[in-house]
């Protein structure tokens, strides 16, 4: 077998400290009344990320995705204030509350949030992407080039196809990439320059990564593990174990990810490549 | 450090899984990359045809193959010629079988005492390992089994990812010789460490989730989980040594 630094540390469960190591998807907070967190403290989160080499965190509140973008945004603020440089913020909006979301956005991105997730099935149960209650989401985002995370189940890519097309200042970032409909979402990858597609999915799906790359979308596909719905200890092991050359990990586990969120910093590590 | 997957499932579907091999030339290839010292195996064709037909085809494939313990699907009115399951597991036991399984569903029994309790028993007195799945089973069932055969070591596969799952935590807290299988599905934040901290590190064994998952998911979740020495190690392949040492041959 071929030496790959990703598996030898792998292995030997030390950090990637070679190379940069982002997570697109995650939360903080644990506000759901379904899902009991085992202790999703910031401090437990920090230590986790120091534990896999991740560099930096993009989270959105469980607070807001719920519904409760007032108080989740500020939580995001709190934190990206509280770790400089671990957290990357993602703003809410209070989809059923129109007039509250283009308030509510300019002030967390005074804040310093400099992105947006969206859950057409958490913030307001029953109105889709294609609702014009979106509009003013995207519309926010296009005018100040926010990427935006959208959590899908295959069937809403459709519902997001309109704004893709319409707000190309938008890096979109298309969660649970193959959780129904995988050829959908390598066709969107495919089609659209500034769509990526995020890997975070529970089942672990066997030879999606290494599909992906073989699809041409290593610098589209983006590595993040929906922490703390889920663990990132597990969710990293579908691309350092992925059966496709190292400087195409550090595309997925990174690179891409900086590209797609605008970061303006340059790694804080060395790269492998 | 030696790693015994718990939870393979070899034999192809009869639908197939576009990209997804199954067989056993494969798995062997999985274990290879992902280093598997050894793994508990079991066989599609128990549920896809019937138990009786798919341990015989576990045992022909899995003949000769150094670090492959095989375990045969069980249905608790036991096989031919006896259907006495005491005979079946005898059976089992005197092919050198360590490890069972059970699927309630497929095979259309109700793993409730009243049906399936003769079963239990006997795997009971023969300490074997017994795997089921915890979606299958339900948790009021494994609560029933548990409380009724205290002594059945019986190991949960696709235990969900709910943290601190608000069933399994009270299952586990009732019933000292119920186990986890954390496959790749249980992705819960810091959910080993929790775990270990609550109940001890002896009650947990590695999956990988073949062939379905990327099996380096499973590895990863526990070498990143921030356990540490000898917590590692049992889950990794301690827990299930001590399991298959424990079975008795001499009922």
């Amino acid at each position: 077998m071929t030496s790959d630094i990703f598996i030898e540390k792998a292995f030997a469960g030390k950090p990637l400290d070679h190379c940069l190591v982002i997570d697109a998807h995650g939360h903080i907070g644990c506000e759901d009344a379904s899902f009991p967190f085992v202790n999703p403290s910031l401090d437990r989160i920090v230590a986790s990320m120091d534990r896999m080499g991740i560099d930096l965190f993009c989270v959105s509140s469980l607070m807001s995705i719920y519904g409760d973008a007032g108080r989740g945004n500020r939580e995001v603020e709190e934190a990206v204030a509280e770790y400089p440089g671990r957290f990357f913020g993602y703003m809410c909006a209070d989809i059923g509350y129109p007039e509250r979301i283009i308030p509510e956005m300019e002030r967390s991105l005074a804040g310093g949030v400099r992105g947006v997730k969206v859950w057409s099935r958490g913030a307001r149960p029953g109105l889709g992407y294609d609702h014009p209650n979106y509009q003013p989401v995207f519309e926010f985002a296009h005018a100040h080039s926010l990427p935006v995370l959208a959590h899908t189940w295959g069937g809403e890519l459709d519902e997001l196809k309109p704004s893709i097309e319409r707000f190309g200042n938008i890096n979109w970032m298309l969660a649970h990439t193959a959780s129904a409909d995988k050829p959908k979402y390598i066709q969107f990858a495919r089609e659209y320059g500034n769509v990526y597609l995020e890997l975070a999915l529970s089942s672990c799906l066997r030879g999606l990564v290494e599909e992906l790359v073989s699809a041409g979308l290593v610098d589209k596909t983006i590595w993040g593990s929906d922490a703390t719905f889920i663990g990132a200890s597990q969710q990293i092991g579908r691309v350092l174990f992925a059966q496709i050359p190292p400087d195409d990990k550090e595309k997925i586990l990174g690179l891409n990810a900086r590209r797609a969120l605008r970061l303006p910093v340059a790694p804080r590590k060395n790269s492998v490549s | 450090m030696k790693l015994i997957a718990c939870d393979p499932l070899i034999g192809r579907p009869r639908v197939p899984a576009p990209g997804i091999e199954s067989s056993l030339d494969d798995f062997l290839g999985e274990m290879q990359r992902l280093q598997l010292s050894a793994a508990v195996v079991r066989h599609r064709v128990c549920t896809d045809i019937s138990p009786i037909h798919g341990n015989r085809v576990l045992m022909q494939e899995l003949a000769g193959r150094e670090g492959l313990f095989p375990a045969w699907g069980l249905t608790p009115d036991g096989q031919t010629p006896d259907f006495d399951i005491e005979a079946t597991v005898r059976a089992m036991l005197g092919s050198g079988v360590k490890v069972a399984w059970i699927d309630p569903t497929a095979h259309e029994f109700s793993p409730q005492p009243w049906c399936s309790g003769a079963m239990y028993d006997i795997l009971q007195q023969a300490r074997v390992p017994l795997l089921a799945d915890y979606s299958v089973l339900g948790p009021d069932a494994v609560h029933t089994i548990s409380k009724e055969f205290p002594q059945l070591r019986l190991a949960l596969l696709g235990v969900p990812r709910v943290g601190r799952n608000r069933m399994v935590y009270p299952l586990l807290r009732m019933h000292p010789n119920l186990h986890v299988c954390f496959t790749p599905t249980f992705s819960v934040f810091d959910g080993h460490r929790d775990l270990c901290d609550t109940f001890g590190p002896d009650r947990w064994l590695l999956g990988t989730g073949y062939p379905n998952a990327e099996g380096g998911s499973g590895i990863t979740g526990l070498m990143y989980s921030g356990l540490q020495g000898e917590a590692v190690e049992a889950i990794a392949y301690g827990n299930i040594e001590r399991l298959l040492a424990e079975v008795r041959h001499d009922i």
